[in-house]
């Protein structure tokens, strides 16, 4: 039977394998617990996945994700990421990070080499607002198809913009079921935390008796 | 034994209308189970055999809210799925009572993000909250005895009922 587990000596494998023309496109190469990660710019990231898929046999890509590094000392704020594996005798996996700027959140699809990159792109472009290029089913995955922002952008706010309260109130009158403006009810931790009343309370309750 | 011996030989009672129409509707509510996270699994314990809701009359569990009387919301409602539960709460018919099951369907629960909403009482009334994370069999069962009082308070010229 073969073995498909994770070949963690032979890491490197990836990058030994490019030519030296494509060794010089790779910008980084780190190693943390025996997870090797390759980075490469922009420009070069349709280059190096079709080597890996067509030349080295990749035949499995993982995942696609993406950073936002927004307001840290990075080259770029988005890093995207490749997860990738070879499944089989040799099966080992590593990374390839992707540099991406903020202005031009483009980037070529590659799910003409994988499969699973149709997904991984369009949840990444339903977090992020990163574009892949010629994927050709970008719609929303995971937020509702209306839903304006990109949530997992790090100057998006964790409680959203308001778009949870965004409906209306139903309620029967009679034998009609009206629309009305929602109501706010002081039964919730997330609406009632911030009230002055709540921080009251909590002061009084922190105070030792 | 039993309702015989209330009614003695005569073979009749006196009672209101408003009196035999909310006992009957208060010892068979149906149902409506809306299950979306760990809570569905404590009503579902509610129930089957060793909690058995149906020694209370509420064991016919409708999947179609046409058919139901009773909402049970049981779990964290996101963005998505606001719309469908509003939509599944229009199309039970009058008269109607909703339970808000666990700390998520009443205000979010841990949740406090971007895509879960902070309590389905913003956007359609709530009858019985039941608190906990998830709650046990037992306070469910005690949220039915809520809404049976409360079916037993209706009067059938309220607006409750329909026109």
């Amino acid at each position: 039977m073969e073995s498909t587990v994770v070949d963690m000596a032979a890491n490197d494998a990836a990058y030994d394998a490019l030519t030296p023309d494509l060794q010089s496109l790779v910008i980084d190469q780190t190693e943390h617990q025996g997870q090797v990660a390759l980075t490469c710019k922009t420009e070069h990231q349709r280059q190096l996945l079709e080597h890996f898929r067509n030349e080295q046999g990749y035949d499995y890509l993982v995942d696609v994700t993406a950073m936002d590094h927004l307001g840290m000392d990075r080259p770029e704020r988005f890093e995207v990421v490749y997860v990738l594996r070879r499944i089989g005798a040799s099966g080992h996996q590593f990374r390839l990070h992707v540099w991406l700027s903020e202005d031009q959140a483009v980037l070529p699809s590659v799910f003409d080499l994988w499969d699973s990159a149709r997904w991984g792109e369009r949840e990444t472009h339903d977090m992020f607002g990163i574009v892949f290029q010629g994927n050709p089913d970008l719609r929303r995955l995971l937020m509702p198809e209306d839903y304006p922002a990109f949530p997992l952008l790090k100057d998006y706010p964790l409680k959203g913009a308001g778009e949870r309260r965004q409906f209306t109130r139903v309620v029967p009158r009679g034998d009609q079921m009206v629309e009305e403006e929602p109501e706010d009810y002081p039964t919730s931790i997330g609406r009632g935390m911030h009230t002055p009343e709540y921080e009251e309370e909590v002061r009084r309750d922190s105070k030792p008796r | 034994m039993g309702l015989e011996s209330l009614i003695g030989g005569e073979g009749f009672l006196t009672t209101t209308v408003n009196s035999i129409v909310n006992w009957g509707r208060k010892n068979a509510l149906w149902p409506m189970p809306f299950g979306t996270a760990c809570c569905a699994i404590e009503m579902m314990a509610t129930f089957s055999g060793r909690y058995d809701i149906s020694r209370f009359g509420a064991e016919v569990v409708r999947f179609s809210p046409r058919q139901a009387d009773l909402l049970i919301v049981s779990g964290r409602i996101s963005l998505k799925m606001m719309p469908v539960l509003q939509k599944i709460y229009r199309q039970m018919p009058e008269p109607k009572w909703v339970i808000s099951m666990g700390a998520c369907a009443s205000c979010g629960g841990v949740f406090d993000t971007y895509t879960l909403i902070q309590g389905v009482d913003q956007f359609m009334p709530v009858d019985v909250y039941v608190p906990g994370c998830p709650p046990r069999p037992e306070s469910l069962l005690d949220a039915l005895f809520e809404i049976q009082k409360l079916v037993g308070q209706e009067r059938l010229d309220s607006g409750k009922h329909g026109s």
